[in-house]
Parts: structure tokens; C-alpha cells; sequence
């Protein structure tokens, strides 16, 4: 009796090692849960954005282009009309200063 | 039991109603935004070489905002005021479309046109930085 009583406390802590051990010493692996960073999200939003807005401006391009053409043109003219100013009054003025 | 038949009939009529109530919205929503922004975009597309004479010429700058105003608003004559009121009025509700369209805000809309704008900008035209200041963007500058 006295043996058992004993023994009692013993064999319980035998039996919370044995239940304990394997879960304390088996590997863990945790995995941190995936996380959509706000950052992200603005960033995504200013490409949407951004191209919804050059979507819409397209022809501001379009119309430039013949712009850009036109301004760059007085020099090609100028350069021309050296050789030939019969039809340029401008380069008529600049050839007879 | 035919007053339970017809009340059924009634509910499931105007299920059926309120389903094609909710369809023909959800259809008929985005096409008339749709044709918004194109009579929006027709109207940029009437303004457009106005205001860029306005740009070039030094009267009409890009603010930090995202909208034009007059550099001198003294000086300022009717027509650029005038062409500087429709353009932001036009903006404004560009700006509101892509915002729900992309569950966004006005402002933030208006801060992506304003950069796009800064970019775009030729050497000589006058921006408005955040100091509320205008500037003269340099040639340098333009070309980047």
C-alpha cells in the first residue's frame, strides 16, 4: 500500500514525460500567415490608375506628334531655303538681310 | 388555396422584376459611364490645343493637384479663365469615374494626372509645385 502510494507520483511523472517529450522535442516548422502588405496594394492601384489615365490622354499624343513635326520644321526649311528662296519669305529676309 | 397560388405568383413576379431590374442596371451602369467618359474625352479633345497655347504661351500652368490655373490670375484674360474653368470642371469628373471605377479616391486620381502632367510638360511651361510656387520647367528637364 505504502509502495504504491509511492510509486503513484512517479509513474505520473513517467507518464507526463512520456506524453510531453515527443511534442516538446518534434521539430516545428511555423509559418508566419501571408501578409498583403497595404504598400502593395497603393502601388497596384497607381499602375491601374496611371494607365486608365494615359488610356484616356492617348490622343494628347497623337495630336503632339504632328506639333512636334511642325516645330522642327522651321530648321529643315531654313536649311532649304539657302539653296531656294523664291517660295519662303522668311528665308527670302534671311538670304537678303 | 388559390389566394396562396396567387400571392406565390405575385412574389415570384416580382422577384423576377426586381431580378431584371438588377440586371439591366448592372448592364445599362457601365455603358452609360462609358459614353460619359467618351463625351468627357471629346471635350479634352476640343480644349486640348487651347489650352497647350495657353501652356505654351506662360498664361495656363499644372498644379501639383492635378488641375490647370491661371500663372498671373491678374493678368489672366476671359477666354483663359474661361478654358481653365471647363478644363477643371472636366477633370474633376474624369478624375471621379477612374476613381470608382478603380475603388479609389478623387485626389489620388488627380495626384497620378498631376505627375503624368509634370512629365509631359514641355521646357518653358509653368508648373505649380507644392510650395505654391510656379516654375519654369527647363529645357534639361524636359528633355529627361
Amino acid at each position: 500500500m505504502n509502495i504504491a502510494r509511492r510509486i503513484e507520483p512517479v509513474v505520473a511523472v513517467i507518464g507526463l514525460a512520456l506524453i510531453i517529450g515527443p511534442a516538446a522535442c518534434s521539430p516545428r516548422v511555423r509559418v508566419d500567415p501571408i501578409e498583403v502588405k497595404p504598400i502593395h496594394i497603393v502601388h497596384d492601384i497607381n499602375i491601374r490608375v496611371d494607365k486608365q489615365l494615359e488610356d484616356f490622354f492617348a490622343f494628347q499624343d497623337k495630336s503632339a506628334t504632328p506639333a512636334a513635326a511642325t516645330t522642327t520644321q522651321p530648321a529643315t526649311a531654313q536649311t532649304a531655303s539657302s539653296s531656294n528662296t523664291a517660295g519662303d519669305p522668311n528665308g527670302a529676309q534671311g538670304a537678303k538681310p | 388555396m388559390s389566394m396562396t397560388t396567387t400571392t406565390m405568383t405575385r412574389r415570384s413576379f416580382s422577384a423576377t422584376l426586381l431580378a431584371a431590374a438588377l440586371l439591366l442596371a448592372s448592364i445599362t451602369a457601365p455603358a452609360a459611364a462609358a459614353s460619359r467618359e467618351d463625351e468627357l474625352k471629346e471635350r479634352f479633345k476640343q480644349r486640348d490645343g487651347q489650352l497647350r497655347s495657353l501652356k505654351q504661351a506662360g498664361t495656363v500652368g499644372e498644379t501639383y493637384e492635378g488641375y490647370v490655373e491661371s500663372v498671373d490670375q491678374k493678368a489672366a484674360d476671359k477666354d483663359a479663365a474661361k478654358v481653365v474653368e471647363e478644363e477643371n470642371t472636366d477633370r474633376r469628373e474624369l478624375y471621379d469615374l477612374i476613381a470608382k471605377k478603380e475603388g479609389t479616391t478623387r485626389e489620388m486620381v488627380a495626384e497620378r494626372n498631376a505627375k503624368r502632367a509634370f512629365d509631359r510638360a514641355k521646357a518653358g511651361e509653368y508648373l505649380k509645385g507644392a510650395d505654391g510656387k510656379w516654375k519654369k520647367k527647363e529645357a534639361a528637364a524636359a528633355n529627361k
